[in-house]
């Protein structure tokens, strides 16, 4: 799948990137916000991995920009434990919600999900 | 070369986890309680207090023939006599291996923290001393975890010590060990134990055990 990795925090970019790159899948990376929505008018992903505390953009508003322009990537969004996240995320139609620290296997059922899916459509 | 021994307990002293403890204090604890290797952690402090503090925790160390490593910095590695230095990935660019050998010399140990299956392959090519590899549960310092699945895939390649890091209690301990893990590294878990010479020997003891069965 080709995937797109949106988060500030290089650590945990690089956590994912090896982890999906590992896996077969095509990883490009956005430290920010306004990149992040720069890659998505430019190219298509299957799944966008979108930190909600991105400067200038968040990861919701990218969830918001991409439902309103009937982009077809499936969203999942990354936040720290902040409450009403997981609500506000539901609220504008992300597909996910995973709450930091995450874990690997939680990464990898995601994957395996949004795969299943992609096969079916 | 001086060589870290497998069933070897490795503590990283941090003044950010210790409750208010001084370094100092947390490494003479530990070191009495049984640890086989100490690390200093201090990210935020100027080099003049890092060489003072550095310079007691390898005095504490060298008395109880614990070895003495320093994060990051193998220059104030040798300055303080350490025994080594850690390098974190994002330290490698600066003092790849080789260059970090030339600094220390020969004898010095030089480990390396590991994130991934792939970042771990890479460092047990290159021929570090050990390699940390985690963080394997869930920790307050870490965004991430690895989970215990890929232990006895790492292990089974490792040609060096390795030490299993992140989120290690004793409730979580035989978890790690049943999937073949020998060695560990701590911060919370002893720093901020309430009896933290109890609590090096309680995770000293389980290493142990697990090495004579």
């Amino acid at each position: 799948m080709k995937i797109l990795i949106a988060d500030d925090e290089k650590e945990f970019v690089g956590f994912l990137k090896d982890l999906m790159t590992e896996k077969g899948h095509k990883i490009d990376i956005a430290y920010d916000g306004a990149r992040a929505l720069e890659l998505i008018k430019k190219k298509k992903y299957d799944i966008l991995f979108l930190d909600q505390n991105m400067p200038e953009i968040t990861g919701l508003e990218i969830v918001e920009y991409v439902k309103q322009n009937n982009i077809k990537s499936k969203t999942v969004i990354v936040t720290g434990y902040e409450p009403m996240s997981e609500k506000f995320a539901k609220a504008v139609g992300a597909d996910d919600y995973i709450e930091k620290p995450v874990g690997m296997e939680q990464i990898e059922t995601i994957l395996k999900r949004f795969e299943v899916k992609k096969c079916q459509r | 070369m001086s060589e870290i021994k497998d069933r070897s307990l490795y503590l990283v002293v941090t003044g950010e986890c210790g409750r208010g403890r001084k370094a100092v204090e947390i490494a003479r604890r530990a070191v009495s309680g049984g640890v086989d290797i100490l690390q200093m952690r201090e990210k935020d402090k100027p080099k003049r207090e890092l060489m003072r503090i550095g310079r007691q925790l390898c005095s504490i160390c060298k008395e109880k023939e614990v070895k003495f490593i320093v994060n990051d910095d193998p220059v104030l590695a040798r300055k303080v006599n350490a025994d080594g230095v850690h390098l974190g990935q994002e330290d490698l660019s600066a003092y790849p291996l080789k260059k970090a050998r030339k600094i220390l010399g020969p004898d010095s140990i030089i480990g390396v923290s590991t994130h991934s299956f792939k970042q771990f392959t890479k460092a047990n090519k290159e021929g570090f001393d050990y390699i940390a590899f985690g963080p394997i549960f869930p920790t307050k310092t870490k965004s991430y975890f690895i989970g215990t699945r890929d232990i006895e895939k790492v292990l089974k390649i490792a040609k060096k010590p390795v030490f299993f890091i992140g989120g290690i209690n004793l409730a979580n301990i035989d978890k790690l060990l049943s999937c073949g893990a020998k060695n560990v590294a701590l911060i919370r878990a002893i720093a901020e134990a309430n009896d933290i010479a109890r609590a090096a020997a309680e995770f000293k003891n389980k290493l142990t055990i697990v090495g004579q069965v």
